[in-house]
């Protein structure tokens, strides 16, 4: 475990955050964004009440990056291989755990249109004149299937948002490294917690060039 | 008028239990909507007052349903979301309602109900108590499509695994020449849906003691088995695939009265579900098909129901034959009837009349309430299913 609580009277803040999700792609284009509060850990490892980090953490670092005055990053090993058993367990939990670490906008679950029934895609980022489609993978044999999905989606929007290009992000969270393959960035996990935890990288062209 | 249910959060006993004691705290036996049975922040009265299965979490100072995705979100109880948020569109709800129903808990009035008897016993004791479980083996086994799987299982002789249980609208595939093309229309079950259905019964089994899931210890007490059931029935996800049968060997041997049938508007799929990709067409010659696959799933079912009560079998070759002079009612494609009808029989099951058969004779198991299977049939096709009924 590599997060531990600053004893302050702030602590008690750090239960709960906000993020996007569940909107329109447009609204969420157009920053018409209504955030709903969270609980900012998914093991229920704050304890608000004895101001601590239980040992339910696995250090994925939301606290301590969106609370970086009452939560404290310590020399140590990052438990990956409990985050990740966590993600056997919670694939989507991926989503919101980059979209809070991010400094762009970013909403999960974003409705889209689609054929007869609504689209979701699980994650946007949006930079200035860039949308990023983000979609995770346990194992690299999956790519296809997921890029095909994720240029469905494209086909069926980049009309109506022709100022913005979109760019699509599969994240592998087994794969050994990141590369580009039909147009799509493949980003590991392991990376991108590296970048993200260790390089303090927080922008999403900073984590998938 | 009952529906089959197929929504997982009706699966918890506990909730219901809790949902109808809020009911009872707030409406007594006035009628409710379907709306009312919403968690409301602006409201005196919530679930949440008769709960025993919220959490407090050591992060925040109050406690939550322990079942939602987000234990923050404004829709406060997975069983029946909230006014304020309804991520399932009423979906939930609604299902929370038939199961009610479909236990005798509640009775449909006009846009909402009204508790019953039945319901206000269920709710007098505590879930724990050893009445609880007998009224709820009652309820349950006048719900028909309940009962359709109990004898599903009850027929079979070891341990059985939850995908050999198959509970849903029959799956008929039958085509219809539109423009020199064959549509097929859909009028069965998806697989998902079936799942859905079959994982709530099977809950709705081992909370009653009629299975006991692999790998759980038998309870010690069985009188109240729910109760000791309740680790298992209460956890999030319901893993456990293998199941050992309990269900008692006398239990067909005398016609079980089932008050809560599927009724004649709930002998098809909401025809509303059908929007994915390239189904427009489909949807559209499934709806002009929809009154006969209802009215000829409802002369199944009421035909081997009007039987049951007379001690009589129910000649299928002779009916069908009958049932075929009316091709307006009864009939998609003549050529086709014989096959669509022998497939369209597991609707008998799921509205809870199963039956044995000995070649063309059909015997019903059980007795359903007539007047509820027939509510919202047209009172011209049950004529005209009388007439056929008597004259075979």
């Amino acid at each position: 475990m590599i997060f531990k609580a600053i004893n302050n009277k702030e602590f008690e803040k750090v239960a709960t955050c906000y993020i996007a999700e569940h909107i329109e792609l447009k609204d969420f284009i157009n920053e018409k964004i209504t955030e709903k509060q969270i609980l900012t850990c998914p093991t229920n490892a704050i304890d608000t009440e004895n101001r601590e980090i239980t040992k339910e953490c696995i250090d994925c670092g939301i606290c301590w990056i969106k609370y970086p005055s009452s939560v404290n990053k310590i020399k140590g090993v990052p438990s990956l291989s409990i985050f990740k058993a966590y993600l056997k367990k919670d694939k989507m939990f991926i989503y919101r755990w980059l979209a809070l670490c991010i400094e762009d906008l970013a909403g999960i679950n974003i409705k889209s249109k689609g054929f007869s029934r609504v689209k979701r895609i699980p994650l946007v980022v949006k930079t200035r004149n860039q949308l990023y489609f983000v979609k995770s993978i346990y194992d690299i044999a999956d790519f296809e299937k997921a890029d095909y999905e994720l240029d469905d989606i494209i086909q069926l929007i980049q009309e109506d948002f022709q100022k913005y290009q979109i760019k699509k992000i599969i994240v592998v969270i087994n794969g050994v490294s990141s590369k580009m393959r039909n147009k799509s960035s493949i980003i590991t996990f392991d990376e991108l917690y590296d970048k993200i935890i260790n390089q303090n990288k927080r922008k999403i062209m900073e984590l998938v060039g | 008028m009952s529906y089959l249910i197929n929504r997982n959060p009706s699966g918890r006993i506990i909730c219901l239990h809790s949902l109808l004691r809020y009911l009872y705290n707030k409406f007594k036996t006035e009628p409710f909507t379907l709306t009312d049975l919403k968690y409301d922040s602006q409201s005196k009265f919530n679930i949440h007052q008769t709960c025993p299965l919220l959490v407090k979490l050591s992060s925040i100072s109050f406690k939550v349903c322990p079942y939602l995705e987000n234990p923050l979100s404004d829709a406060k109880c997975y069983l029946t979301q909230s006014v304020q948020e309804d991520t399932q569109k009423s979906k939930s709800v609604s299902d929370a309602f038939n199961a009610l129903e479909g236990m005798e808990f509640i009775r449909r009035v006009d846009k909402g109900g009204v508790i019953t008897k039945e319901g206000i016993d269920f709710i007098s004791d505590e879930f724990e108590s050893e009445n609880t479980l007998k009224r709820l083996q009652s309820g349950m086994l006048s719900y028909g499509p309940f009962v359709g799987l109990i004898h599903e299982i009850s027929n079979k002789t070891r341990d059985i695994y939850r995908s050999e249980i198959e509970l849903g609208y029959p799956i008929t595939n039958e085509k219809v020449e539109v423009g020199g093309r064959k549509i097929t229309l859909s009028t069965g079950s998806q697989q998902d849906t079936i799942t859905r259905t079959r994982s709530v019964l099977f809950i709705w089994a081992t909370t009653s003691g009629f299975l006991l899931p692999e790998s759980i210890k038998e309870p010690s007490n069985p009188s109240v088995w729910h109760a000791e059931m309740l680790p298992y029935t209460e956890s999030k996800k319901w893993t456990i695939n293998k199941f050992n049968i309990r269900v008692p060997k006398m239990l067909f041997s005398k016609k079980l009265f089932v008050k809560n049938p599927l009724s004649y508007n709930a002998m098809t799929k909401s025809t509303k579900a059908l929007r994915e990709r390239n189904q427009e067409e489909e949807r559209t010659i499934t709806l002009k098909y929809e009154p006969i696959i209802t009215n000829r799933r409802f002369a199944l079912v009421y035909g081997l129901a009007k039987k049951s009560e007379k001690n009589q079998t129910l000649n299928f070759s002779g009916y069908l034959k009958e049932l075929s002079k009316y091709p307006e009612l009864f009939v998609v494609n003549q050529k086709d009837f014989e096959r669509a009808m022998e497939i369209e029989l597991g609707i008998c099951s799921v509205c809870g009349i199963p039956f044995t058969r000995d070649k063309f004779d059909l015997t019903p198991l059980t007795l359903l309430d007539i007047k509820e299977l027939s509510s919202g049939a047209p009172l011209s096709l049950i004529k005209i299913l009388d007439q056929i009924i008597m004259k075979i």
